[in-house]
């Protein structure tokens, strides 16, 4: 049977060569990794690396579509300019707020739903878990349309059952009021990214042996106690996957922005997604559109590395 | 012959080079359209079962297969700036005339003006058709539609409250508001849509215009638009005096698009609101609307004596650039805008009828307002006199065909809002969008 590795059509003392090459290499581990790993490698190339690297070419260039065949190196100056734009940093504190405010909100609310889905039994949680992903497995684009019924100043739901609970006595603005805005949207992202959160929480807490609770109640400790000392510890890596994902996901948030306030009321919910999006794709500047892109990706990657030196500590994983 | 300098040699060359000449663009642009097996079509979200019958028509005669996409209007330059920059192959558009400027220079348009029947098209076009759809001197489409914001009213609310007429200024707004309000009729009769999207500018240079103001001249010098007597400074104020003095238009008025606020007025909130034209028929449709029958159109409310002029606006059937670059393909893209926006072959805009007497969109076409049928269709939902009367009064946005314009533009919007909700001065604001625009022009100028 002919040999897969063999080459076909070649020269026989090349095929030798090259076959006799190939089929060392292939006795190697590092080979076989190679051999595997490489064409996935070279996909990533080709879609990650290549588009990262032209748009850093594009950031340091004056890409405007609107003069398409002008485009002069300008060094740093698309950086320059944004940095220097007032719009740029009511984006950075409006994205701060968002971001914190939700991934304190994920990471809590995951954490308190996790321990009570730990709490039922295991045929309440073999319904539970899968229902409570449903939010999460809603697209992010019908999710704010979701949301923007909800919110809605007229028609929406939370008006109505706000109004029906006695907790308001008229309809409120929650979309087109500055102060309220941000943290609707808040709410929304809130509300879809918890059950990945709980989930992984959950699954950490079903990792933590029974032993260690069962030692901790013959030392006398309290449930406060044994949460501090042995559950929390054990969380530790699902946080950090909790804070890394939930970080990236809501510094990256623009779905509910681009469907609910397109960044309004006045600049109240633009974010710096939303800022990017608007430069680049409203304004036609696919230079400083690129450069704050960049500027962002390397934010979320030392946000990213900060977690990791903070929370992961490879000997207790 | 020889009199005239002519021999009879030179008379039959020049007849063959004539006769030839003549044939050329026949002999090549027909037999080349028929090897194009099929023509990418775009548009927007809009009477979709209509805009696919008239391409299952282009199909059977054009003897070509149309692909077909289309995405929400709010969303629709964004997407095309997509699909123009990832280089989505597109042949033929909807194309707006705000846009116009910003897509030719971007090299994503081809002008028309070479093609047969366009300088016939040309003289019948209304008003600022021509204008709209020309950029350095070239023609890019032929009118889909043309519209303009329109003042509506529910007319049986304003009987209710014992109104004769509908109101001729905006002082007169906010008296018959407060007149219907304090008759328990409606909360809030002054229906406003203000969400910082695509219609914020049509409905600030309706505001704007109507109390005769300008914004900048043709050479795009902005005209006293900072004073703090000015028409748009006069606008804005109104609104916030509707929104928290006379409390005659809806809190959550700056989340509301258009569509949301067709439907509110059409669900029968509101007595007054200014929307698009073609928004009346779709208010007096008793399938989609509570109050069929009951919403008029009247010119705009003015102040300051002017004019009731509106903001308007041309859309229109346009071919791409690339499919320019193939010559099959550029004479079947024209064969399809030509199909959409000309005439059939009875001489009738037949499209751009259809949209009037089906779904309301006004036209671009002047021998369309002589029409019985467009007659017939408009008294049955308004009056046409009325509709021809605002139509002549429509302007577009001053300053639309600028390069910059659209980047202006993104830029008014959260500004004109925060001056809205107190949290900026008017004066300054205005400022600031002067300052803003004379930055651009001299950026692109």
């Amino acid at each position: 049977m002919a040999n897969i590795l063999s080459v076909e059509g070649a020269e026989p003392a090349a095929q030798a060569g090259l076959k006799g090459w190939f089929a060392r290499r292939m006795q190697t581990e590092g080979g076989i990794a190679a051999f595997f790993v490489g064409p996935a490698l070279l996909l990533m190339v080709l879609l990650n690396i290549y588009p990262i690297l032209h748009s850093f070419y594009v950031s340091v260039h004056v890409y405007n579509l609107k003069r398409p065949h002008r485009n002069p190196f300008v060094g740093f100056e698309n950086y320059v300019m944004f940095l220097e734009s007032e719009d740029f940093y009511n984006a950075l504190i409006n994205t701060v707020i968002f971001v914190v405010v939700s991934v304190i909100a994920v990471a809590l609310i995951g954490l308190i739903f996790s321990l009570a889905l730990n709490e039922l039994g295991s045929g309440v949680r073999k319904w539970a878990v899968p229902l409570i992903l449903v939010p999460w497995a809603v697209p992010y684009v019908a999710n704010g349309l979701i949301w923007e019924w909800i919110y809605h100043s007229d028609y929406g739901v939370l008006n109505g059952l706000l109004v029906a609970l006695g907790v308001i006595d008229k309809y409120q603005t929650w979309l087109s009021n500055p102060d309220r805005a941000l943290y609707t949207l808040v709410n929304a992202f809130v509300w879809k990214e918890v059950p990945l959160a709980t989930v992984l929480f959950l699954t950490a807490l079903q990792a933590i042996p029974e032993d260690l609770y069962s030692a901790a109640k013959v030392d006398q400790a309290g449930a406060p106690r044994r949460f501090w000392h042995i559950t929390l510890p054990a969380l530790k890596l699902a946080f950090l996957l909790v804070l890394v994902y939930t970080s990236i996901i809501s510094i990256k948030t623009f779905d509910l922005v681009y469907i609910l306030t397109e960044g309004g009321p006045g600049d109240a919910t633009a974010l710096v997604s939303w800022y990017t999006y608007v430069e680049t794709f409203r304004n036609l500047q696919f230079g400083s559109g690129a450069s704050i892109s960049y500027v962002i990706a390397i934010a979320t990657f030392i946000l990213a590395i900060g977690y990791i030196k903070i929370l992961y500590r490879p000997q207790e994983s | 012959m020889k009199e005239l300098g002519l021999s009879r040699r030179k008379l039959l060359r020049n007849a063959a080079l004539g006769t030839a000449a003549l044939a050329l663009p026949v002999s090549r642009a027909t037999p080349s359209a028929a090897m194009v097996k099929s023509l990418n079509f775009y548009s927007w979200t809009y009477g979709i079962s209509f805009v696919k019958q008239r391409i299952a028509e282009f199909e059977k005669l054009a003897k070509v297969k149309i692909n077909y996409g289309n995405t929400p209007g709010s969303k629709y330059h964004d997407t095309l700036v997509v699909k123009f920059t990832g280089k989505t192959p597109l042949d033929v558009i909807y194309m707006i005339d705000g846009h116009l400027a910003e897509f030719v220079e971007a090299g994503w348009l081809y002008p028309i003006d070479e093609f047969p029947r366009v300088d016939e098209y040309r003289k019948e076009f209304i008003g600022p058709t021509a204008d709209a759809l020309t950029y350095n001197g070239k023609l890019y489409g032929l009118p889909y539609y043309v519209g303009h914001m329109a003042f509506l009213y529910n007319e049986e609310h304003l009987e209710k409250a014992g109104i004769g007429a509908p109101p001729k200024t905006w002082d007169e707004v906010v008296q018959q508001s407060l007149q219907i309000k304090s008759k328990g009729i409606q909360e809030y009769p002054f229906l406003q849509f203000l969400k910082a999207d695509f219609w914020m500018g049509e409905m600030l240079f309706t505001m704007m215009y109507s109390r005769g103001g300008r914004f900048v001249d043709e050479k795009y010098n902005v005209m006293g638009y900072d004073k703090p007597d000015s028409a748009v400074a006069q606008s804005i104020q109104w609104i916030i005096d509707a929104a928290k003095k006379h409390k005659i238009t809806q809190p959550g008025f700056m989340e509301l698009n258009e569509v949301a606020a067709l439907k509110a007025f059409s669900s029968g909130t509101g007595s007054f609101a200014i929307l698009p034209n073609y928004r009346l028929r779709a208010a007096n449709e008793p399938k989609s609307s509570k109050v069929a029958g009951k919403i008029k159109m009247a010119l705009i409310p003015t102040a300051n004596n002017a004019k009731p002029n509106v903001c308007g606006w041309t859309r229109a059937y346009s071919m791409t650039a690339s499919a320019a670059k193939d010559p099959a393909r550029k004479a079947m893209s024209w064969k399809m805008v030509d199909f959409l926006g000309g005439k059939d072959k009875s001489g009738t805009y037949r499209t751009a009828k259809k949209w009037f007497t089906e779904f309301g969109l006004g036209f671009g076409h002047a021998p369309l307002f002589k029409d019985p049928d467009i007659i017939s269709a408009a008294n049955k939902w308004g009056e046409a006199k009325l509709f021809e009367s605002q139509m002549a009064l429509s302007k577009p946005k001053d300053g639309q065909k600028a390069v910059w314009y659209a980047e202006w533009d993104q830029f008014m919007r959260p500004r004109v809002h925060k001056a809205i909700l107190g949290q900026a001065d008017i004066v300054g604001t205005l400022k600031t969008l002067t300052k803003q625009w004379n930055r651009l022009k001299r950026r692109y100028g």
